[in-house]
């Protein structure tokens, strides 16, 4: 249940420059939060700033009760939590919005995280692997200083594929070059084994490469999900990708939001309906996931 | 304990803290945090006669101790208010005030024509006032004979209690108070928002889709408070105050300038729990200041 709670902070460490990390103490936000959901945290008491802002969970223990935050410094609000001593009461409402969702099966996923769209990967990798999931994760970002959770990736057992903008680490370029070759080699591959396992049992035809057996060769390696956040031109172009493959895509948008809550219509977004038609929809409270096929793209 | 209990030209209220009008929604989300049945009064967010997509994003945008909005009306039109939301709202024994918008004079009449004699529905609110649509809007709220018009065609649909929401965006807003008082309007509520905009200095463009919004919030409170001690001495009917109230303090300068009730906005986005909180330390403080009734405040800052 969403509800207003005093958590102690614990910890509020820099990363990096302008990039923190922070934990704090919220059992029942640890015990009942789910990964893709986020907190509206409240900057202080008296109104300047007024509004509060949202941080997706990027870290959730329900054993130490505590949940983390990431977050970068780019105005006023963040400019003052990255002040915020330990043993201080952090005013934080959530868990808001609803998460991501996965099957039960052992099947294999993509995970493609953008900038601070990194963080709420984390949790949700953690949650993914713990159903028996096998998990590759494209981070990207701007430059190496700015990527994070890389060993947290790895140690859960997750792949890991980089790149940066300025090439510091990893491909240099953007997060969907990596991605898609992968896909076309995952793809490739499949529809490859396909046809010499039908050959050698004689019953071959030779396969013209098109892109519809790339569709259906991906479908047969066991990747059934992409899950990605970011900003939008970033969840834009991976939506496209993984439509090239009829890979099924969630993807955790942003908003500028007043109430976090679903109340005030700040946070719109279109999606379509099944038969075409378009409603506006909620990023906080209908959101902030919405898979890639419901998504309407404006510009 | 004092008696918090108004009547406002019949809209009676167990208490004079009201949701201001697209800031409560339609009340649902609040129930997760409070029985909003504690809520004096409820209005709405604004209701179009057909349903609503509004603008596009970014709607919203951070100011100096207040924020800009520019939602455009989003809602589900008065037909689907009356199907599901107010049903709802009467079961969860809510007082409800439906606050209406057209595009035109026939919308307003059509509105209010669906509206009269909804099961549960306590009053009217005519927003003439909104900043946020190209047609209609606020036009309807600047001009003293367009609101004074707008006021006698919905006075002619309904019985109910019928407030007229005034524009800060004007010159002279008693007269504008004074031509709709002529034409029948009950009660007045303000302020509505205030017309402003912030630039995006990295992209060069204005932050809000639509360019301009219009703002709310502690930021505007001066100006409200002002105009509604204005308003208080220019006529004779009741007035819901509202504009940056986020505590008990701010509500009571309200009433000393001369409000019967006030509203509570965008400090309910927030802390969702204002309302509730608002009305506790309103009727302490009127407990300890020895006032029997929240109608005792009324006016006193008034010559
Ligand atoms: C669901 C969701 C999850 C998010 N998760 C994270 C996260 O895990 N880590 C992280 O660093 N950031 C995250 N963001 C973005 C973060 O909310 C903004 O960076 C932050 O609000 C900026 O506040 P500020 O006061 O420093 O900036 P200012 O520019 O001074 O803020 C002014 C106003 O604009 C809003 N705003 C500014 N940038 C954004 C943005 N990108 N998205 C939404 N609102 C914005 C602020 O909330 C505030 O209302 C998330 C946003 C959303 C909607
Ligand atoms: C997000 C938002 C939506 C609003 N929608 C409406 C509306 O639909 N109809 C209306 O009459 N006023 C609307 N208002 C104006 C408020 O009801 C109120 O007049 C104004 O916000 C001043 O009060 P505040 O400073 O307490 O927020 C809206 C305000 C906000 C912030
Ligand atoms: S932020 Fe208010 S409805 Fe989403």
């Amino acid at each position: 249940m969403k509800a207003i709670h005093q958590a102690s902070l614990l910890k509020n460490k820099a990363l990096a420059p302008h990039l923190y990390e922070m934990e704090l103490l919220a059992p029942t936000l640890a015990a009942e939060g789910k990964p893709g959901q986020f907190v509206m945290v409240r900057i202080n008491e008296n109104r300047d700033p007024l509004l509060r802002r949202p941080f997706g969970l990027a870290g959730l223990d329900p054993e130490s009760g505590r949940i983390r935050l990431i977050y970068q410094v780019v105005g006023r609000g963040t400019q003052q939590m990255s002040q915020w001593r330990t043993g201080r009461t952090v005013d934080i409402l959530g868990p808001l919005g609803k998460g991501f969702t996965w099957t039960g099966e052992s099947d294999r996923v993509i995970l493609a995280g953008g900038g601070l769209g990194i963080a709420p990967l984390l949790p949700l990798a953690q949650s993914l692997r713990d159903a028996g999931k096998d998990v590759i994760v494209f981070l990207g970002s701007r430059s190496e200083a700015l990527l994070f959770g890389i060993d947290a990736f790895h140690e859960m057992g997750c792949q890991v594929q980089l790149a940066t903008e300025d090439g510091s680490c990893g491909f240099k370029g953007f997060l969907t070059t990596p991605l898609e070759h992968f896909l076309c080699a995952q793809a490739l591959d499949s529809v490859f084994l396909k046809a010499k396992a039908a050959s050698e049992s004689g019953q071959g035809h030779t396969h013209s490469h098109t892109h519809v057996n790339l569709r259906e060769g991906l479908a047969q390696t066991g990747y059934h999900q992409l899950y990605a956040c970011g900003p939008a031109p970033f969840l834009k172009a991976v939506s496209a990708v993984a439509q090239r493959y009829a890979l099924p895509s969630q993807l955790s948008f942003e908003e500028r939001m007043a109430c976090g809550i679903g109340a005030c219509m700040g946070c719109a977004i279109q999606i379509k309906n099944e038969d075409g038609t378009i409603k506006t929809c909620r990023v906080c409270s209908d959101g902030p996931v919405f898979t890639g096929e419901e998504v309407q793209w404006n510009g | 304990m004092a008696d918090l209990n108004v009547n406002l030209a019949g809209l009676q209220m167990a208490n004079p803290v009201l949701a201001a009008s697209g800031c409560f929604g339609f009340g649902r989300e609040f129930n997760d945090f409070f029985p909003i049945r504690q809520v004096g009064g409820i209005m709405v967010k604004g209701l179009t006669l057909a349903p609503c997509a509004g603008n596009p994003t970014p709607r919203i945008a951070e100011t100096p101790a207040g924020m800009l909005n520019s939602i455009g009306l989003q809602n589900p039109g008065v037909d689907a208010f009356l199907s599901t939301e107010l049903p709802w709202l009467v079961q969860q024994e809510a007082s409800v005030v439906a606050n209406i918008n057209g595009h035109s004079l026939e919308d307003f009449e059509e509105i209010a024509r669906r509206l009269q004699g909804a099961p549960g529905l306590k009053a009217i609110e005519v927003n003439i006032s909104c900043p946020n649509v190209s047609h209609g809007g606020m036009f309807f709220g600047t001009d003293p004979a367009m609101a004074a018009e707008v006021t006698r065609r919905v006075r002619k649909h309904t019985t109910l209690p019928l407030i007229i929401k005034l524009s800060p965006n004007v010159t002279d807003i008693t007269e504008i108070a004074r031509a709709v008082v002529s034409e029948g309007a009950d009660i007045l509520s303000l302020i509505n928002t205030l017309l402003g905009m912030v630039i995006d200095i990295k992209t060069r463009k204005p932050l809000l889709a639509r360019k301009v919004g219009g703002l709310s919030g502690p930021a505007v409170k001066p100006v409200a408070l002002r105009m509604v001690w204005q308003v208080a001495q220019a006529v004779d009917v009741p007035i819901i105050g509202m504009g940056g109230i986020t505590n008990a303090q701010d509500a009571i300068e309200f009433f000393m300038a001369g409000a019967s009730a006030v509203a509570v906005g965008c400090s309910s986005f927030v802390e969702p729990m204002s309302i509730p909180q608002i009305i506790h330390e309103l009727s302490a403080w009127l407990d300890q200041e020895g006032y029997a009734s929240v109608r005792d405040i009324v006016g006193l800052a008034l010559e």
